[in-house]
Formats: structure tokens, C-alpha cells, sequence
């Protein structure tokens, strides 16, 4: 007996194929009222939210301009280069300073304890966003006078710290900042020296050919190649210049003995993952490591491919769920689920319980077609039984459950009520049926839905009922009798 | 207060300027470059004037909704239609959730290999100017981006990719291409010869009772290639041929929670030479690399070895170059070689990870605007080649200058939808 | 997949006025402390630790079989404290699993052996898999799916996950039904 419901599994029983020919769960569905068109994530087209930019630690919302300036990082969370866990921030506090040499702070771990110092949790920034925020960015805000706060990092996962790499503790988290990349001036030498050249070279092939209209791309080499230049007084001390700090060629160095005599600890030795979490540094040894700033989230705004309307807004407020806008499928496409696994047997048709519930406040007429598929397609379904007719799901409103179900059943013919297992207002259980033809694989079906589908603003261009359709596939497992 | 009343004053000119800028669909000149290097084992993205990337992340991608994580570069896919879904979740990823921003408001420079299949780079380009709408991509040639991070315009280039090495020499910027020499002696060999060693030479300890038997008897223990690219990159350096036989001492190399691995001195130093005496009947790299110095041109040789650059993700196993100068000193006594022997080489010594060195100068070239606008391939060009990209030699012929006087058209909006539709056919299972 | 009927024994559960489902073998301590805001169903051998701190639990959660929810400690300069522990609506909790946190959202999935350790933030509608430890002090987004030891971000969660829970936790509480005898 399952404890949870199953509905959430990640075994998807039902899956709706989008007509880009995707095939995804009815939730990442989108539903353009406009086309009256199903979208599914890879036929729309996703765009960040500008406003919608914040970190998933202190959820503090990030204006793009600043987020952009700090490279998408967070100024005062940072990650475990061990583990890659937010860090959670730690203070001492310090009694007022008689001089200022005391305030060095003791970087060997441990021995604060026993100086005259109390250490407690900081308000860690997972507790207390706003509190958090007001100590990191300005601590003398919170001290009490005379006494100085000192912070580190520490991980709650595998308790790695800034102390354990002699990082000594900060006055505020924006200390923490990373480390510049080890070759910064030779990077900027070098690309003001290919500014120059491509300046110089855009200006002297004006002057050569003005005539010429039409730009004529120069391969890159061309930007490489400096000899042509030899003459160039100008161009030669840019290029002497740059070459006396970018060239290095040297005799390869012999390994110190040490690498054949020493002991490897692979321990204090770093992962290439942990390497990685660093790209500027890539630092080898554990004792080299140093905290990095939280990579931010965003939210995406999506927008429909044909024209262009918006289907999904994220709401300002990035600690709401809310939307501004919304436009998905589960509001208006009839949800299929299949009531059980069913008990197949191979070759013969088995019954395959499917209930369709409607989500929508109006009367929705729904009928089944065969799928006219793909050849790829048809090599993964089986024969289907599917029910003909249309039958009608009456909107489900919230004084149905007082009334008596007799009289809010739906009207159905003698042959088509053959199909219906149980109905109810906004809730259907039909009989489908499925030939299994393969022991091998699942046996799936397929089949097309066609729903009713009303606008519900009146202002949409056309009122009234439309026709869609939608395909969908049904895996029945493969539980054969 | 005098400054608030001047700061409001100016704010909103301020905003309509920028707004205007936007909407003259230019683009705008501060934003940059996104650069991007996508590798057979991981892609290192980030935004050109910087001088490290911001991420390097696996080239992988988790499809759904059957949730298999696929490689980019899978051979089952890459000749296929399927690439095209792959490559834009794979770039949907790397865009919206590493570096959050909106493609269609940059440029883009991609690293490219000089042998990336023919595929691969048209889906590329299809799906970033089809489903990303770009305005332009640049692909830059690897050997050039490497060159444009040394400063220097001639180098003999060795890139150890995972499946295979290339020596590119570069000659006052231009690539001989007739002198490039490509082998399969590359990571994948150092992983298939560190696998082989393991199995022979090394024990497993297990740490709960202490127990210590062979590797070969423990079947149910799968070294992932993760995996065994740590044991190389922690454990194993590269053996000089003047050190003798000496032997380093074995190190303990924990895999999960239950055993560690006991890695032999002999196998830490061993695993490498795979490198250097060729694997499955491919040539090594010091044969390759003066095989492809006798197919230059005399004049270039002596330059060119004095700049060797090695870069790729296993150039930074420790003592690689001293042993690749011993192994070449080696083959100039021999006598096809013997007319390299007055030659001297020397090696660059990198000012980046040689994982990143050609990002790097891709990097830097991105920053210089009109230099990557004008060797830029435009949606519009996109179209009018058919959906083909040109062949990354043919870049400056006759026919493509003609083509930008062409008045360009606007792609239909159906496009995308068509183009995915035939890809995820593929997909059904 | 349809929610299945479950049927429960009725001299196992205590329903009360505003439908909550307790079973008798839960362990309520300080019961004066605990609140349940009506049509949750706690489930065999659950236990809380009201004696601690307050205890609110939103509208319509589910709580798996030996789920244990105790307040988060809190050291402070002065010493420490247990601090109240919220979880909001339509929530669920697997089997097995071990609540610490300070706010659950609404509308989170908790898979079953998790551990939420000490003072955790779970948004609302995020997703939590199974066998998965959230290390002490960290907060887990909106729409996101967190998965491992520690957890890691591995995937989104789609918009409508609100819709989504809402509807399995309420089929799920319908289908709570006592055994016909």
C-alpha cells in the first residue's frame, strides 16, 4: 500500500505528444490562446526574466545591471569548493581592542575558543534572509560597542571551513572576494594589442580599397600575422611591446625528485571536479582552495514561437509562486490517467481503465481518434481499442457533491454506454483496450483526444466553441497474465 | 539633496537612450561576446574580456522525460537528426541557467575543432541561429584561439583531445595544413592503459575488515572514467627517461565508501608512456610531432620548435614536456630524423590552464567587436547557404563576399517547429 | 497513474472535527503545541516533538509512515533555543523521512529517507528525492528538484506544480478511506 500518492512518481504512465512531436507530462505543457496551440519547453521560446534574477540562498533579488557586474554570482553567499553546498556564515566576537594587533584574528582553527572570545552561529543566511543581509553588509550596524565581529565560512555538509585553509576571518562576508585571475595583466596587454592591430589593420585597407564595396571577410589570420607590418615603425613597437610580456618559450623543466620519492596523499589532493568549480585558479591541493561566490537563479519568461504572446510570467516578488501570467495546459486540455496497471495478455485485446477528468467550468463534448502516426511511431504502439462517439463531461462545480449523482450522469447512447465503466460531473472512466503484440517492450497505445475548448475572456477575437486535439500515449507496462 | 534632484532628472533620458538601442535591433556595443569551447568531455563557457571562463561543466545533457543523461558528442547521435534536440537543450542549459542571459542580444564565438565532423557544426549553427535566433556566430578555428592567447603568431600546436591529438603548426597566423598530423594516442588511451595497468598490477583494500585482493578478482567494481581521470590527475605524473627505474611509492586511492584502490609506484609512472610509444597501432606523440615538423617547410621548422604549446585537458599531467623533449632528442638520432637534430625546441609555458588556453584567446579576440563582426556568419547568411555552413578553410573565397550583397530574408517563423518536429521522431521509442 | 482507494483500519486513525487523519501510533509529544490545520493525514508511528517548540502543519499534507518532525535547535550567543518549524499546505512526506527544518513551503514534495536537517528552508513548491540528505542551514528554491547527499540542484520542477499538488494531495486525502466492515 503506498503511503504517498503515486501520481507524483517519476514513471510517467501518460505522456502527450506536443506537436513539434515531443513527447512530455501534461504539467510542462503550454497552452497559446491565441494559436490555440499546445507548446511543450523546446517549441517556445524561453527568455530570462530581468527581474526575476536572485539567489537561491538569501533569496535577495538581483537588478540584472548588478547581477551582470558581479558575473551572475552573489556578493555575500558563498559555495564549498569541496562539496559545492551554500556555506553558512560563523562570527567571533571580539572584545574591544586595546591595540590593534590583538584583532589579527587567530587563523589556526580551534584556539579562539580559548581566547576570551564567544562564538556563536551567525544568523546564517538560510534562517533569516533580511537579518543576514544587514549583518554582512554593514556589521557595525549590529555590534555592540567596542567589540568587532569576525566571520567565516563554514560548510554544514562536510564541515570544511575558511580557517582549515589559513584564511583568516573577515569583518564582513564582502571580504571573501575572489581571488584575481594569476595572469590578469598579460590577458589586458594582450587584448589591448589585438584592439590596436585590428584598428590598424580596419584603417590601412580603407585606405587601399575604398572603392571596393561590400565587406570581404580577412580569415583570422590575418590579425595573427604581424609581418606584413615589418615596415610599420608604429605597428613594430606595439608588437615588441606585447611580446615582451605574452612570449615565454622555455627548456621544459625535469620533475623534482620528490615526485618519485615523496608520499601521495590523495586526501589533500583535489577531484577534477573540484578543480573545475574554479576555472581561473583550478587549484590542485586542498590548502589552496577558496570559498566561491553562489552562482544566481533566474526566472524565465516564455513566450509562444508563432506570435510572439507571452504564455508564462514569473511574478516580481521571488519569493512568490504566483504568476502574472500563466498559460498552461493543465487549465484546459482534459487530464488522462490510466486507473491501474493493467493485466495484459499477449495477442488478445486487454482492458485498459482510463479516467479523463475535465479542468475547465464549461460542459466539455471530448471523442477519441485513432493516431495517425509516424512510422517510428507505429513501431512502438500496439493496437489500440478505443471508444467511438462523443461523450460529454458536465462542469464539475462545487454544489455537484451535494446533489444526488443519479441525476447529473451523463446522457449516453445504448452502444456507447458499452465504453463507460463510471461517470461523474467532470469525470469519466471509459474502457480503452490494448492488443499487445511484444513481450519485449511496454506495451503502449495511442490515440488522439478531441476536446471542446471556450475562451473563457469574451474578448478573445473569436467566441465560441473550438475543436482540439491532442495526442496521447499511454504506456500500460508490461504486466502480461 | 542637490544630487538626488540631479540623479532623477537624469534617469529617465538615461533609460529611453538604452531603450532606443535595443529596439534599433543593433547590437548593443558594451554586452560582449559569448564564447564558448565545447569539448568532447566538458564545454567551458563564459563571456569574452574575461580571462578565465565562468563555468566548465560536462558536455552533457539530461533528456527528458526518460531522464538518460547524453554526451553531446555520442557517437549514436552524432550523425543523426536527433544532435539537433540535444545540442539545443545542451545550449538552452548553458545560456538560461549557467550564464543567464538571452542569446539573441549577443554574439557568440565557438571553438571548433579543425576535424569537427560536418554534422555537428551545421546542427550547431542551426540550432543556435534556428531556435536560439542569434543575430551572429563566429566560429574560430582552435589552433588560431590558442595563438591569440600566446601573443605570438607562430607555434606548433598540440592539442591532447580525449579521443585524439592533433599537431597543428601555425606559421605567421596561417595553419599548414598540410603538415597537420592527427593520432588517436590521446586521454582515451591513458584511460584504457591506466585500466589495463590497474587490473594487473593493483589491489583493493577494503576498508571495513582491512582485506587486500587483486583488482582482477573484484568484478563487480566499475572504474567510471571519472573516476580514472582522478586517479590520473592526483596520482600519476610522468616519468623521465633519465631517472632510471626508480620506483615511487604506492598511493591509497579511496573509490566509495566501501574500497580503496592500492595504486603501485609502477603504475603512477607507467601509465603515461602509452603516450609516447602509440596505442592501437596508432603513431606516439613524439613521432607524430617531428613527422609533421618533416612536412614543413624547411624555413618555418627551426621557428616552429621553439614554440611548442601544448594544451588540452591531459597537458597538465606533471612532467609531460620534459619527457616529450627527451623522447624527440631520442628520434633526432635516428637517421630519418636526423635533420632535425640542430634544431632546438622549447615549450610555452602557459598563462592559463592548458584546459582553457583556447578559450582564452577566443576570449580576447571576442572582445575586439569589429574583428568578430566581420568574420561572422549572420542568420540571413545562414539561409542563403542553405543551412550549410562553409568549410572553415574556404571562409575568405570569392563566392562568400558576394553573398553579403544579397538583400537577406526573413526566416519563417515556422521553421523551428518544422526543424524540431523531424528531429524528435527520431527520438520516439 | 489514478490515485488507488487505501483503506485504512478505523480503530487505527482518530479523525478529527476539521479532517485531520492521526494514527493512534503516533508518537504527539506536547500536543498543546502541535496544529494541524485540518485534512492531514499522519500516517502509522509518526512522531512529533511538540514538546520542543510549536508544530504547524498546513492544510491537506501528507505524512508518510515513520516521519519524525522535530523543531530546529538554534545556538545563539546566549545560549540556544528550539525554534517553531511551519509546513505549509498541500504538502507531502515520504516514508522514513526526517524533518529539522525551520519553514517547509507549501506544495513541496519530500521524498521518502530524507533527511531535512537542522534550520533548512525548503521554498514552496520545490521537489525533494529520495534518499536525499539537505545539509543544515540551506534554503531550496522555488520549482526546483534537489537530489544526493549533500542535495544538489539536478532539474526544474514545471510551472504548474502548485495545480499538481494541490489535486494529488485532495484525491489522495478522498481516497483515504476507512475499511468497510
Amino acid at each position: 500500500m503506498a503511503s504517498i500518492p503515486l501520481a507524483l512518481e517519476y514513471k510517467r504512465y501518460v505522456l502527450y505528444l506536443c506537436r513539434c512531436s515531443g513527447l512530455v507530462g501534461i504539467e510542462s505543457l503550454y497552452f497559446c490562446r491565441h494559436c490555440k496551440l499546445l507548446r511543450c519547453m523546446d517549441c517556445v521560446s524561453v527568455q530570462i526574466d530581468g527581474t526575476c534574477i536572485s539567489c537561491p540562498s538569501c533569496n535577495d533579488s538581483v537588478p540584472q545591471t548588478d547581477a551582470k557586474a558581479k558575473k551572475f554570482r552573489c556578493t555575500h553567499c558563498y559555495q564549498c569548493p569541496m562539496c559545492t553546498t551554500p556555506l553558512a556564515t560563523r562570527f567571533v566576537q571580539l572584545p574591544p581592542p586595546p591595540g590593534k594587533s590583538e584583532s589579527a584574528p587567530d587563523t589556526s582553527s580551534g584556539k579562539t575558543d580559548a581566547s576570551p572570545t564567544k562564538e556563536g552561529t551567525g544568523e546564517s543566511t538560510a534562517l533569516t534572509p533580511k537579518t543576514s543581509k544587514r549583518l554582512s553588509l554593514t556589521p557595525s550596524s549590529l555590534k555592540s560597542p567596542g567589540s568587532t565581529k569576525m566571520y567565516y565560512l563554514f560548510c554544514t555538509s562536510c564541515h570544511w571551513t575558511t580557517r582549515e585553509v589559513d584564511i583568516p576571518d573577515k569583518r564582513s562576508l564582502l571580504d571573501f572576494k575572489e581571488k584575481p585571475h594569476p595572469f590578469q595583466d598579460r590577458y589586458k596587454a594582450l587584448l589591448s594589442y589585438y584592439k590596436d592591430l585590428d584598428l590598424y589593420e580596419r584603417v590601412s585597407s580603407q585606405n587601399m580599397s575604398r572603392q571596393v564595396s561590400g565587406r570581404k571577410p580577412r580569415p583570422f589570420s590575418s590579425l595573427l600575422d604581424t609581418s606584413k607590418y615589418k615596415k610599420d615603425p608604429e605597428v613594430q613597437r606595439v608588437v615588441k611591446q606585447v611580446q615582451s610580456v605574452a612570449l615565454s618559450a622555455k627548456d621544459p623543466v625535469r620533475l623534482p625528485d620528490s615526485y618519485y620519492t615523496e608520499p601521495v596523499d590523495v586526501s589533500s589532493l583535489t577531484t577534477i571536479q573540484q578543480k573545475l568549480l574554479d576555472p581561473s585558479h583550478q587549484p590542485s591541493h586542498v590548502k589552496d582552495l577558496w570559498p566561491h561566490p553562489l552562482p544566481l537563479i533566474s526566472r524565465k519568461t516564455i513566450r509562444c514561437r508563432g506570435c510572439d504572446h507571452i504564455l508564462l510570467k514569473p511574478d516580481v516578488n521571488v519569493n512568490l509562486v504566483r504568476f502574472k501570467i500563466q498559460h498552461v495546459a493543465i487549465q484546459v486540455v482534459p487530464r488522462i490517467r490510466l486507473i491501474n496497471v493493467p493485466k495484459l495478455t499477449l495477442g488478445e485485446p486487454s482492458l485498459v481503465p482510463v479516467s479523463i477528468t475535465s479542468p475547465v467550468s464549461y460542459s466539455m463534448t471530448i471523442s477519441f481518434n485513432q493516431l495517425s502516426s509516424s512510422k517510428k511511431l507505429k513501431e512502438i504502439l500496439c493496437p489500440a481499442v478505443i471508444p467511438e462517439g462523443s461523450f460529454v463531461l458536465k462542469s464539475l462545480d462545487d454544489t455537484s457533491d451535494l446533489l444526488d449523482d443519479s441525476s447529473q450522469s451523463v446522457s449516453l447512447g445504448a452502444d456507447q454506454s458499452d465504453y463507460v465503466l463510471s461517470s461523474e460531473p467532470g469525470r469519466i472512466v471509459l474502457k480503452f483496450g490494448a492488443i499487445p503484440s511484444r513481450e519485449d517492450i511496454d506495451a503502449k497505445i495511442g490515440f488522439e483526444v478531441v476536446f471542446s475548448y471556450e475562451p473563457l475572456i469574451e474578448a478573445d477575437r473569436d467566441p465560441g466553441v473550438t475543436e482540439l486535439t491532442v495526442p496521447v500515449i499511454i504506456n500500460c507496462g508490461h504486466s502480461f497474465a | 539633496m542637490s544630487a538626488r534632484v540631479t540623479r532623477t532628472v537624469s534617469s529617465p533620458a538615461g533609460r529611453s537612450l538604452a531603450s532606443s538601442r535595443v529596439r534599433g535591433n543593433l547590437v548593443p556595443q558594451d554586452k560582449g561576446a559569448i564564447v564558448l569551447d565545447i569539448g568532447h568531455v566538458h564545454t567551458k563557457l563564459g563571456v569574452s574580456g574575461e580571462p578565465a571562463p565562468r563555468y566548465i561543466v560536462k558536455s552533457e545533457v539530461l533528456m527528458k522525460p526518460y531522464g538518460e543523461i547524453l554526451n553531446v558528442w555520442d557517437d549514436k547521435y552524432i550523425n543523426r537528426e536527433e544532435l539537433y534536440l540535444i545540442l539545443c537543450r545542451f545550449l538552452h542549459k548553458v545560456f538560461l541557467e549557467y550564464l543567464i542571459i538571452n542569446p539573441r542580444e549577443y554574439r557568440i564565438v565557438i571553438i571548433e575543432s579543425i576535424v569537427s565532423p560536418l554534422n555537428f557544426r551545421n546542427t550547431l549553427a542551426k540550432a543556435l541561429f534556428i531556435h536560439f535566433s542569434v543575430p551572429h556566430v563566429c566560429f574560430l578555428p582552435h589552433p588560431s584561439a590558442c595563438l591569440f592567447s600566446l601573443g605570438s603568431s607562430t607555434a606548433l600546436l598540440i592539442d591532447i583531445g580525449l579521443k585524439e591529438t592533433s599537431i597543428v603548426p601555425v606559421f605567421e597566423g596561417v595553419s599548414l595544413i598540410r603538415s597537420i598530423m592527427q593520432t588517436t594516442t590521446s586521454t582515451s588511451s591513458l584511460h584504457s592503459s591506466l585500466q589495463l595497468l590497474l587490473h594487473e598490477h593493483c589491489q583493493v583494500k577494503n576498508i571495513a575488515n582491512g582485506d587486500i585482493h587483486p583488482l582482477s578478482d573484484n568484478k563487480d567494481l566499475e572504474l567510471t572514467s571519472s573516476t580514472l581521470s582522478n586517479i590520473i590527475m592526483q596520482t600519476c605524473f610522468v616519468r623521465s627517461l633519465d631517472f632510471g627505474d626508480a620506483t615511487p611509492p604506492d598511493v591509497c586511492f579511496p573509490i566509495n565508501a566501501q574500497f580503496s584502490l592500492i595504486i603501485s609506484g609502477l603504475v603512477r609512472c607507467h601509465v603515461a608512456d602509452i603516450l609516447f610509444e602509440g596505442c592501437d597501432g596508432d603513431v606516439s606523440l613524439p613521432i607524430s610531432l617531428v613527422e609533421s615538423l618533416l612536412l614543413c617547410p624547411i624555413d618555418c621548422r627551426s621557428q616552429l620548435c621553439e614554440n611548442i604549446v601544448v594544451v588540452g585537458g591531459s597537458a597538465s599531467l606533471p612532467g609531460l614536456n620534459y619527457r616529450l623533449l627527451e623522447e624527440i632528442r631520442l628520434l633526432c638520432g635516428n637517421s630519418r630524423y636526423q635533420c632535425l637534430d640542430a634544431l632546438k625546441f622549447k615549450f610555452h609555458e602557459l598563462h592559463s590552464h592548458p584546459n582553457y588556453t583556447a578559450w582564452q584567446g577566443a576570449s580576447i579576440i571576442g572582445a575586439v567587436e569589429s574583428a568578430i563582426l566581420e568574420r561572422s556568419i549572420t542568420k540571413e547568411d545562414f539561409k542563403l547557404l542553405d543551412y550549410h555552413l562553409p568549410d572553415w578553410m574556404s571562409c575568405n573565397s570569392q563566392n562568400w563576399g558576394s553573398l553579403q550583397q544579397v538583400s537577406p530574408q526573413k526566416i519563417p517563423s515556422s521553421q523551428p517547429g518544422k526543424v524540431i518536429q523531424t528531429v524528435k521522431s527520431g527520438f520516439e521509442q | 497513474m489514478e490515485q488507488q482507494d487505501i483503506y485504512y483500519d478505523s480503530s487505527e486513525y482518530i479523525e478529527t472535527s476539521s479532517g485531520n487523519k492521526v494514527s493512534r501510533t503516533c508518537v504527539l509529544c506536547g500536543s498543546q503545541n502541535i496544529v494541524l490545520n485540518g485534512k492531514t493525514i499522519a500516517q502509522s508511528e509518526c512522531v512529533f516533538r511538540g514538546d520542543l517548540a510549536n508544530i504547524n502543519i498546513g492544510r491537506q499534507c501528507v505524512l508518510g509512515k515513520k516521519v519524525i518532525i522535530s523543531p530546529p535547535y538554534k545556538k545563539l550567543l546566549s545560549g540556544g533555543a528550539f525554534y517553531p518549524l511551519q509546513i505549509g499546505d498541500n504538502t507531502i512526506i515520504g516514508d522514513n523521512t526526517i524533518i529539522n527544518a525551520t519553514v517547509i513551503g507549501h506544495s513541496v514534495y519530500i521524498g521518502r529517507n530524507c533527511v531535512i536537517s537542522r534550520a533548512v528552508v525548503l521554498k514552496d513548491c520545490c521537489r525533494i528525492e529520495d534518499n536525499t540528505v539537505v545539509p543544515p542551514e540551506t534554503t531550496v528554491p522555488s520549482f526546483t528538484v534537489y537530489k544526493g547527499n549533500p542535495a544538489r540542484y539536478v532539474d526544474d520542477l514545471p510551472s504548474c506544480t502548485q495545480e499538481v499538488m494541490m489535486e494529488a494531495t485532495k484525491s489522495f486525502y478522498q481516497h483515504f478511506k476507512p475499511q468497510k466492515k
